[in-house]
């Protein structure tokens, strides 16, 4: 095994043999064994015939341990990894069966899902005669005699002569199941096809509010999406950098091989080899498109580059039981450098020279599969406000969810949703809540929060005091005499200006509201209050003509 | 006058609609406390009331009259509903001092009032459904007097005096709680909602004595929040089986060993309330034993929730059952459903039209409390428990004062504890200042009803403590600093750095 540190002896792989031969009867065959790579860790699949299971180890640098067991419907069994999710192929049953052994559950992302050949029909606007063909044909030989499962992704049909790469169709994944919570944890663990997965993720949350879901299964999705969030920030500054800088390598370092080495017994085109979806007869979506085969194929390269290394290290330790296997290793990594190389190519002939550019963009996004609070509220609750007015007492419960997981994520939400949140409650006439909630800082003080509460105050007096003295306690000065003003509280207002010398309010205004009460002291006062505060002010218009006022009053 | 004849205090309620015609006095009084009183003496406290009330109605058409103090005695007066007076009667101390305040009386009249409206709607439609008003001076006569049993010592009333002049009655004490918990508390207000599939249930939460959130208006929120303090909080309960008063007084300690003695589990009680008559027109009032605030028949049950025993004695035996309240806003009765975890208590109220069955409708929401709730009980309560400062948790050193805030009927007060040190010179001092500033108050309202005034009053009382009131925005502050300097200017630095301490 490789490891930083070099060439590390796997340890006790012998125990790892013994304890599979223990519950498996028959001598291990080297077909029943298969080494994937998830997550920068390495695993070891073996298959138990017997059992009808697959036991699934996790090799570790000094150590081998058993992780779980996985379920097996077929007696052909073949096992790929894409983007870090491990593909159970059940060759018999013709499906596939997903794991995402992230968590260290064990349990299928999704019910067991067909592979859908869709490649050539996605290619169809520039090939699009031999792409019907080819798929027309291929239709019958789904997991044929022929196939060739090679590690990581690709599958080879020997028949045929085509080079099948592994997809994720996240989308039909996504509507596969509906425990909105588990496939958003899913989704926010993937690392290919980052916008999709962002769409895809909003998209799921709006979906669970606007069927009204249970709160609590609704607030598990928020906590979910949140925390992914609060984990990409705290490492942004690192892990993208240097995930780029790789990327980079893998780009330059694969150039050579697409310049000496032109496969062309392949067809164009056939090594998109599109995946997985419900209902595989329709295979209506053509989602694939060029541009988007070119953003996969960058990543496509990345991942190959680490699975292969990784892999090639394995082998190397494992070359001692299974040698049929070393070699297999050896045509996959070589495969790979093929389908790789031949990408761009295709990429290429569809005048798509962006490919490399447009992996490299995604390359920086990395961090930004993360659902941000503001992106949340503008795309999940703006979008669904208008639909949910109807019930605004559940969005409200909603967004409290959304604060209880920001706040223990530790992030801060937009003042936009505070103001959000109590036009709803004020439509529902909750101003007790309203109160309730921002004496205990539920709702975060904010100038756009005061604002909103003092418009609101137009129903009810409570609240706009409430928005007053927010603007109060935030130091909002001059918002705050402007409020005092408004409300006729001009010598209060007066009072504050001295005191915390605002001297943006206009003097016309207070002077005004002394002249609306009608009270000639009051104005004589606040007449040579500004005579003294501002020296300038007796050349003013406002002087003379309010001094003429007060003199008529008397 | 012929009331001097009687100790202490009465209370009487009348309706100026009864009993017009000369010989038909006696249908006037709804209510009399005391009960023993002669009949002629009950007509004539009530007379002269009456009397009062038309003659000052020549003055001031618009606004009752809110007191009378004559020589010996002090009438309160308050018009809880259109017509129907609540009127008591307090003897005075003979002291140059004046002991009373009388806000601080009309606030008992206010609460009970509407205690009383709350568990058995308004007295006016009482009178309306039933014209004899045999239910409504029965009604009346168990809850009135339940009620003025808290203020009974021996035969005699002990109204609140001088040394409450820190308190302020018809006010919410909340728990102040940081965000983190707030939300989490919210977090469960939202699983307490939905109880019902289709409609929401509204939620009191309190911990020890507090208010921790709501989801009512203000009024109601008052209402039931001095039900439970009255009755159900842990340290009400705990007195409530034993009123042994020195186990009253260690409420808290009480409260803490009794409901861990249960299991540590919640305490349960449920009101027996009305008859097993289901349609929505069943009612409180329709039975005679509904008596919400009877202590003794408050018990704890076993599955969390809060049950009563009454009707021993009625033909149908105990029923189980939750009171129906009415409240302000909603205009719906509703049933009052109370779980008790620890020192956390949470009222649960439930529209009596969305269950259509009564009583299995409330199993059904009590079980769906339980199976989905107590996850989140159990947090919250640790949270604010771990937060919680202890009965003394408010308290600033120096400062003995009381925060209030009366439109969104909220205050804060230094702890009883604490307020006890001060001297029977300071408090009646403050309690002087406080009945000034109700006298301002209501002739400021008087001249201008939309504008609030501010005011600021220092007094050095006679032991040369420093009294001082403070109005602004309509908050109000009272404190006493007993150990303070000479100055004024020291009172309004120190009111300076409270207020500024304490924004709200």
């Amino acid at each position: 095994q490789f490891s930083a540190g070099g060439i590390v002896k796997l340890p006790k792989f012998e125990m790892v043999m013994s304890k599979s031969e223990a519950n498996n009867k028959p001598v291990l065959a080297a077909a029943d064994v298969h080494i994937v790579t998830v997550y920068g860790r390495i695993y070891c699949l073996q298959l138990d015939r017997v059992g009808m299971a697959l036991n699934l180890y996790r090799f570790y640098r000094d150590a081998v341990v058993q992780q779980g067991t996985l379920p097996v419907y077929s007696s052909r069994i073949a096992v790929s990894a894409v983007d870090n999710i491990i593909m159970v192929h059940q060759i018999d049953a013709k499906v596939v069966i997903l794991y995402d052994v992230f968590m260290d559950s064990y349990a299928p992302i999704s019910a067991p899902l067909p592979l859908l050949v869709r490649g050539l029909a996605s290619n169809s606007k520039q090939a699009a005669q031999p792409a019907d063909q080819q798929s027309s044909a291929y239709g019958g030989t789904l997991y044929g005699e022929g196939w060739n499962f090679l590690i990581p992704d690709l599958i080879c049909d020997a028949e045929n002569g085509l080079l099948w790469k592994l997809h994720l169709d996240l989308e039909a994944i996504a509507a596969s199941t509906s425990d909105a919570p588990s496939i958003l944890e899913f989704l926010q663990r993937r690392k290919s096809d980052l916008s999709m997965v962002k769409t895809l993720s909003l998209a799921i949350v709006r979906t669970t509010i606007l069927e009204r879901r249970p709160i609590t299964l609704v607030a598990k999705a928020m906590d979910i999406i949140l925390d992914s969030y609060s984990r990409s920030m705290k490492t942004v500054g690192g892990a993208a950098g240097v995930r780029r800088t790789s990327e980079q390598n893998q780009q330059s370092s694969f150039q050579p091989v697409e310049d000496s080495r032109v496969v062309s017994q392949e067809p164009p085109g056939t090594m998109i080899g599109p995946v997985i979806n419900t209902d595989s007869a329709s295979g209506v979506e053509s989602r694939q498109s060029q541009s988007n085969s070119g953003v996969e194929h960058g990543i496509a390269n990345l991942a190959a580059h680490v699975d292969r290394s990784s892999l090639n290290t394995s082998s190397d330790s494992d070359g001692i039981t299974n040698t049929s296997r070393a070699v297999s290793q050896a045509t996959s990594s070589s495969q790979i450098s093929d389908a790789t190389g031949k990408r761009p190519q295709v990429v290429g002939e569809d005048s798509q020279p962006l490919a490399s550019g447009t992996s490299m963009q995604h390359g920086t996004h990395v961090a930004s599969v993360a659902i941000s609070p503001i992106e949340m509220v503008q795309s999940v609750f703006v979008l669904v406000e208008d639909e949910m007015m109807g019930d605004p007492a559940y969005l409200i419960a909603v967004i409290m969810e959304f604060l209880r997981s920001l706040s223990k994520a530790g992030l801060k939400a937009p003042p936009d949703l505070y103001v959000m949140m109590t036009a709803l409650l004020a439509c529902s006439n909750r101003y007790a809540e309203i109160a309730l909630f921002v004496s205990n800082k539920i709702l975060e003080p904010s100038r756009e929060l005061a604002m909103q509460l003092i418009e609101l105050g137009r129903q009810h007096s409570l609240t706009r005091k409430l928005g007053v003295d927010m603007l109060r306690e935030r130091c909002l000065h001059h918002d705050y005499v402007a409020a005092l003003l408004q409300d006729g509280y001009y010598l209060e207002a007066l009072r504050y200006a001295r005191k915390y010398k605002v001297i943006t309010v206009q003097p016309s205004l207070f002077l005004e509201e002394a002249v609306a009460k009608n009270s000639t002291p009051n104005l004589a006062a606040v007449l040579s209050f500004f005579a003294e505060l501002t020296p300038s002010f007796k050349t003013t218009l406002d002087y003379s003509r309010y001094r003429h006022i007060l003199l008529e009053m008397v | 006058s012929s009331a001097a004849e009687i100790d202490g205090a009465q209370l009487c309620i009348f309706d100026l609609r009864r009993g017009q015609q000369e010989g038909q006095e006696l249908d006037k009084i709804l209510f009399f406390h005391p009960a023993d009183c002669p009949i002629l003496l009950q007509l004539s406290v009530i007379g002269l009331c009456e009397g009062i009330i038309t003659f000052t109605r020549i003055f001031s058409p618009e606004d009752d009259c809110e007191v009378i103090e004559s020589d010996k005695h002090c009438h309160v007066f308050y018009q809880a509903e259109p017509d129907i007076w609540m009127v008591l009667v307090v003897q005075k101390i003979k002291d140059n001092e004046s002991t009373l305040r009388f806000g601080a009386l009309q606030g008992i009249l206010k609460e009970s009032h509407s205690l009383f409206a709350m568990f058995h709607g308004p007295i006016r439609t009482l009178l309306d459904r039933q014209p004899s008003a045999e239910f409504a001076r029965g009604h009346l006569h168990t809850f009135v007097t339940d009620y003025l049993s808290d203020f009974s010592v021996g035969k005699k009333l002990q109204l609140p005096t001088y040394r409450d002049s820190l308190t302020e009655r018809g006010t919410v004490q909340m728990l102040t709680v940081s965000r983190e918990v707030a939300l989490e508390v919210q977090s469960l207000t939202t699983v307490l909602g939905s109880c019902l599939r289709n409609v929401i249930c509204q939620s009191i939460v309190l911990f020890e004595d507090l208010l921790v959130s709501t989801t009512l208006p203000l009024d109601d929120t008052l209402n039931l929040y001095t039900y439970a303090i009255l009755r159900l909080t842990p340290s009400a309960l705990s007195s409530n089986g034993n009123s042994w008063s020195y186990l009253r007084k260690g409420g808290y300690v009480n409260a803490d060993t009794t409901l861990s003695s249960a299991n540590g589990a919640a305490a349960a009680e449920r009101y027996n309330s009305r008859s097993r008559d289901t349609s929505p027109g069943g009612q409180n009032q329709m039975h005679h034993n509904f008596r919400p605030l009877q202590r003794e028949k408050l018990s704890k049950g076993k599955d969390g929730f809060v049950a009563a025993d009454f009707a021993t004695t009625e033909i149908r035996g105990a029923v189980p059952l939750n009171p129906i309240l009415w409240f302000h806003q909603a205009e719906e009765r509703m049933y009052l459903c109370v779980y008790q975890h620890k020192n956390l208590t949470i009222l649960l109220v439930i529209p009596a039209s969305s269950l259509i069955n009564g009583e299995e409708g409330i199993a059904h929401v009590k079980r769906h409390l339980l199976e989905n709730a107590s996850q989140n009980i159990v947090t919250v309560e640790q949270k604010l428990s771990r937060g919680w400062g202890g009965e003394n948790a408010y308290h600033v050193g120096g400062y003995r004062y009381i925060l209030s805030d009366p439109n969104r009927k909220v205050s804060r007060a230094s702890p009883p504890g604490k307020v006890i040190t001060l001297s029977k010179d300071s408090l009646l001092a403050l309690n002087r200042l406080r009945g000034e500033i109700d006298l301002e108050k209501s002739r400021a309202k008087r001249s201008d009803p939309t504008h609030d005034k501010d005011y600021e009053v220092c007094i050095r009382a006679k032991n040369n403590a420093w009294i001082i009131a403070k109005i602004s925005r309509g908050k109000e502050l009272y404190m006493a600093i007993e150990k303070g300097g000479e100055t004024l200017l020291y009172a309004s630095t120190a009111v300076e750095k409270f207020s500024n301490r304490y924004p709200n």
